[in-house]
């Protein structure tokens, strides 16, 4: 028997469009991504303050596991028994880049905690796991390119041996230039 | 059903201390600290505690590897720790069943500093380019693995493997973490008010913070069991969990550790009875401490002997998890538990069992935890078993 593939809920954010299970949810082709994932805040009424004080690749985390787990689709599952494995290439150079900024003038040295805490890219799985109240295992990866396989590969193996009952899976990657988020939830 | 065995089959520290697990654990013993105060305008503005490798030592011993100077420091410091733990293992690094992962927090972070650009190109400081570059210096054919996940880093890819080494993907991986001290991370924890202007105190009454250190800590994780050893050690298990409570505070009630200590014990088949020592994180700042006193009670360990390895070499970051580790293995082969400096009068809410000298107990297992920003925990568990009973 060939087994066939199996398709899990998938939301992806990519050059102005957020899309959830191949259907657009918010689209704005000519807004700078600040402005775009504010528009996609409003729109799809998040309503949750603690988004703001985010740096940009947080938020463009936050929204995408946002589309994926917004009805509850996390219900019925321990805290304990939900894992995360994300991964990105960037790792957090954009904040990296502006924390550096803030400390090579020794006569302009204002480091600040609320940039130097996003200096970090499991910061996104922290900010989920506080939304979603997620308690389970939980890792963050740094790669050159989007490996879906080895991710989905991970994230199975998590289910297989009981460490996990569910498992948000993917990639969210932002530079000053670009930026892509997906996002899938295995069962 | 049994698990497979995991072996730790060889190890590499290098930090303040030396460049060898053997010159760290005798300078433990012999309770030394490579905590110094360092008074120079070119790492941070004002004087700062922190353990640092000396550039000279570095220098000289970078030069055993081949065309140095194409590595940033971070970089030769892991060749030089890789190619310690390759070649006391003997291990083919061109086999297919050979993996490195690596772990860091912030990798080449130093090259983003304004005195060192334009030193490498720009995207050296992105952690996958640095990870292709230590692949191919040990004509390695897997991509590496990097785990990027603050402070429980070095933890948390020793629990990758696991996995991988369970589903006999691989029969070998090179699990290394490393980090620097630099400009970044300093005014970072500085900013967070978090650092201490003095050698830090975990766990005692007056501490007040962190001392950061830099270092690179490696293991060898096997399938295969070494002949030559009378006792072997083994990864018996490990977890990890997140707080779900703040991205930069620990959790005030310790749950989120306790749930990681729970499922390692779990993992490992072992039961909390069984535990003889704890190696704990012990970052010396009010909340970690005050927290890790609060899981171990949880978990049921307040009477098991504990300490902390931060007072000897600071907190290493990435590199922490795969130190600390490395020392509480040569504790369970030397059945001796070194004193946790910089403690004097128990400052935590819950009474936990501190080491105050270093003295000599019989010792076969051991559970390491690691905490970190975002809220994330890991735990891990080491049992020492005579080789024949295996």
């Amino acid at each position: 028997m060939i087994p066939t593939e199996t398709i899990y809920p998938c939301c992806e954010i990519k050059a102005g469009e957020i899309i959830l299970d191949g259907k657009v949810l918010y689209e704005n082709k000519e807004l700078p991504f600040p402005k775009f994932i504010k528009g996609a805040y409003k729109e799809l009424e998040l309503n949750y303050p603690k988004f703001h004080k985010m740096d940009r690749l947080c938020k463009l985390a936050f929204v995408a596991a946002n589309a994926l787990l917004n009805e509850g689709q996390l219900e019925g599952y321990a805290p304990s028994d939900i894992g995360v494995v994300m991964a990105n290439s960037n790792s957090t150079l954009h904040t990296d880049s502006k924390y550096a900024d803030s400390i090579k003038d020794r006569d302009n040295y204002f480091p600040s905690p609320a940039v130097f805490v996003y200096t970090l890219p499991n910061i996104m799985i922290g900010e989920i796991c506080i939304k979603y109240k997620i308690m389970g295992e939980s890792i963050f990866f740094v790669s050159n390119a989007f490996d879906k396989e080895m991710l989905l590969e991970y994230s199975q193996d998590m289910i297989k041996t009981g460490d996990a009952k569910i498992c948000l899976m993917g990639w969210v990657d932002y530079t000053d230039t670009d930026y892509h988020a997906i996002l899938y939830l295995i069962k | 059903m049994k698990q497979t065995s995991i072996y730790i089959t060889a190890d590499n520290i290098i930090s303040s201390l030396g460049f060898t697990t053997k010159a760290n654990w005798e300078n433990i013993v012999a309770e030394q600290t490579g905590v110094e105060c360092h008074d120079d305008t070119s790492i941070y503005p004002s004087p700062v505690w922190i353990s640092k490798i000396k550039e000279a030592t570095l220098n000289e011993a970078s030069k055993g590897l081949q065309n140095p100077t194409q590595y940033s420091k971070l970089e030769q410091l892991f060749l030089l720790s890789i190619k310690d733990v390759v070649e006391s293992a003997k291990l083919d690094m061109s086999a297919a069943d050979t993996l490195i992962i690596i772990a860091s927090t912030k990798g080449n972070i130093d090259l983003l500093e304004h005195k060192n650009q334009d030193k490498f190109p720009s995207n050296r400081v992105q952690l996958g380019t640095m990870a292709t570059e230590i692949q191919h210096y040990f004509n390695n054919p897997n991509t590496p693995l990097v785990v990027c996940n603050a402070c429980i880093s070095g933890v948390l890819a020793m629990d990758v493997a696991k996995r991988l080494l369970r589903k006999k993907k691989y029969k070998n991986i090179i699990v290394t973490g490393g980090d620097l001290v630099s400009e970044f991370t300093l005014s970072g924890f500085q900013s967070f008010k978090a650092m201490s202007d003095a050698p830090c105190k975990p766990y005692d009454k007056n501490r007040v913070g962190i001392n950061l250190g830099e270092g690179i800590g490696t293991v060898v994780l096997s399938t295969e069991k070494p002949a030559h050893q009378t006792e072997v050690i083994t990864l018996e298990g490990s977890a990890s969990s997140n707080d779900a409570n703040h991205i930069s505070g620990p959790s005030r009630t310790g749950d989120g550790l306790f749930i990681a200590m729970e499922k390692a014990l779990k993992d490992s088949a072992c039961t909390s009875d069984q535990i003889d020592y704890l190696s704990m994180h012990g970052t010396a700042t009010p909340y970690n401490d005050e927290m890790e006193s609060k899981a171990v009670a949880l978990a049921n360990l307040q009477k098991v002997p504990l300490n902390s390895l931060k007072g000897y070499i600071g907190h290493t970051l990435g590199a922490a998890g795969l130190i600390e580790s490395i020392v509480a293995i040569q504790s369970l082969r030397n059945n001796l538990l070194y004193r946790s400096l910089g403690f004097e009068e128990l400052g935590v809410p819950v009474s936990i069992n501190v080491i105050k000298e270093t003295s000599s107990m019989p010792l076969q297992k051991c559970l390491k935890t690691a905490s970190g920003f975002g809220g994330c925990n890991a735990a891990i568990v080491f049992v020492k078993s005579s080789n024949k009973t295996l």
